[in-house]
């Protein structure tokens, strides 16, 4: 049976992604987004029971309400450490602590949670300094994961659900679709495989720029 | 009228030529001093009392506060150019397969890299509004860019994903203030030599510091056509995507 771990589980997309993951049979385990967990505990808990994982989901996504300011205004910098820990040293800390299992499964992808709004390139934001910064410096940690590991087998979904865009049962279909299908190798030519390319999509199937 | 710029951590390295380059244009030149041991600044000072030295850790807002404090006084209120070039970039352990990885480091280089330019940017903006150029220049590195990032750094994330933040953070600061009358440089230095307390420099690299600076230099003062775009630009004269 395949195995999936979902990390930081705290919004409606979150939940209906781990629903369609169980329709289709997959064995999901689920660390809550609002208990920062003790991540050896579920660590040893899956090493128990499933000795394994197939597909790592980090959909660790934190927004802070006062994180609107501007340069102008002035930098809430209590807000931005914040955001920090959460989008960027939690799931660097909980990769880390899981790759063992998903270095012993067969699956050997990983997905995490993003936003368009947080490309450099395509952003028109002015404020959001806590989450656009961290999740800029994710895009760049996701991009080194994936020289590191694509050689040993591993591919990585970078995705948008768009929350509060568009319905988070949609996003989630079309996230299992897009976690579980192997991506991009030409019937013709098999030697050209876009999955070595880092990839960052949204909901409705757009690519985005970094 | 003599125009006014600071550079961030100004001890050795570009940020120092930066400002043998500017005291060389007849600027004013506020030079950020971080390192104790470094006295090259000091010797500079020695030829060119256009020079001043103050101490700045941009990880610190009570440090910015006061520079810029000093630079308020001794430029009578008004900032040109601001030069980000102050960053953090040892050696750090953060290999995702010698666990734990030193996360805190990662925060650090944040801290610094990213924030200490956002920092420098919101304290010193009351100056720079003053000012008829506006023009605020970040040092980057082609370490920063997702898109052509070809290896795994295993072991040294922090620095390259300070740099994609500060990348975004200049996004952001472009995003609201261009349409102010500001203007933006972001630049990849390439890679240099490391400059030694006595000003000697190291064996390792390609360029030398001073000779980077000069090229500098002449793109973060001069004015571009096409000011409203926001790209990356190195030492060869050459455009990076993000
Ligand atoms: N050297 C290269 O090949 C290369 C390549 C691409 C980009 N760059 C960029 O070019 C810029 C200059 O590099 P460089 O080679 O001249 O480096 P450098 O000689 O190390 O100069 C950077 C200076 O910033 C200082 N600094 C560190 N933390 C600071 C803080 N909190 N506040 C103020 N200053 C602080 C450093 O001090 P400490 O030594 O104590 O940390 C150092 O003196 C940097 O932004 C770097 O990222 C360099």
């Amino acid at each position: 049976m395949q195995v999936v771990l979902i990390t930081r589980q705290k919004n409606p997309f979150d939940h209906r992604l781990a629903q369609a993951f169980k329709r289709e049979g997959y064995r999901v385990y689920v660390i809550e987004g609002d208990c920062e967990g003790d991540l050896e505990t579920t660590r040893a808990l899956v090493q128990k029971e499933a000795g394994k994982i197939d597909l790592y989901v980090d959909v660790s996504d934190e927004r802070h309400i006062a994180d609107d300011f501007t340069v102008g205004h002035g930098l809430n910098e209590g807000v931005m450490r914040h955001v920090y820990e959460a989008n960027v040293l939690w799931p660097m800390r909980a990769l880390e602590t899981f790759l063992p299992l998903l270095d012993a499964g067969q699956g050997k992808r990983l997905c995490f949670v993003s936003s368009a709004q947080a490309s450099i390139n395509e952003t028109r934001d002015t404020d959001g300094y806590g989450y656009n910064l961290s999740k800029a410096a994710m895009h760049s940690f996701f991009q080194m994961i994936a020289n590191k590991l694509t050689p040993s087998g591993y591919t990585l979904r970078i995705y948008d659900p768009m929350h509060r865009e568009i319905a988070p049962d949609l996003a989630a279909e079309a996230a299992l679709h897009y976690f579980v299908r192997r991506r991009g190798t030409e019937r013709q030519n098999p030697l050209r495989d876009d999955e070595t390319r880092l990839v960052f999509r949204d909901a409705l199937g757009r690519e985005h720029t970094w | 009228m003599m125009k006014n710029v600071i550079i961030t951590g100004a001890d050795r390295g570009l940020g120092l030529s930066l400002c043998k380059e500017y005291l060389g244009r007849g600027y004013r030149v506020f030079a950020g001093k971080y390192l104790q041991e470094y006295e090259l600044l000091e010797a500079l000072r020695a030829q060119n009392k256009n020079l001043h030295i103050l101490p700045l850790d941009v990880a610190n807002r009570n440090s910015i506060t006061a520079a810029r404090e000093t630079v308020r006084t001794e430029a009578g209120g008004v900032l040109d150019m601001l030069i980000s070039n102050a960053a953090l970039m040892g050696p750090v352990n953060c290999s995702l397969y010698e666990p734990p990885m030193d996360l805190e480091a990662v925060w650090n280089s944040f801290s610094v890299n990213a924030m200490g330019a956002a920092r420098m940017v919101e304290l010193f903006l009351p100056l720079l509004d003053k000012s008829e150029m506006k023009r605020l220049c970040f040092v980057s590195s082609e370490v920063s860019c997702i898109t052509l990032m070809k290896t795994s750094r295993d072991g040294g994330f922090p620095y390259p994903m300070s740099k994609a933040a500060l990348n975004m953070c200049v996004r952001l600061m472009h995003n609201q203030l261009y349409p102010q009358g500001y203007t933006f440089r972001l630049y990849h230095p390439g890679w240099m030599k490391r400059v030694m307390p006595d000003g000697s420099r190291g064996e390792e690299a390609v360029y030398d510091p001073d000779h980077i600076a000069g090229h500098a230099a002449a793109y973060f003062e001069a004015s571009l056509k096409d000011e409203q775009r926001l790209v990356m630009f190195d030492y060869l004269g050459q455009e990076w995507p993000f």
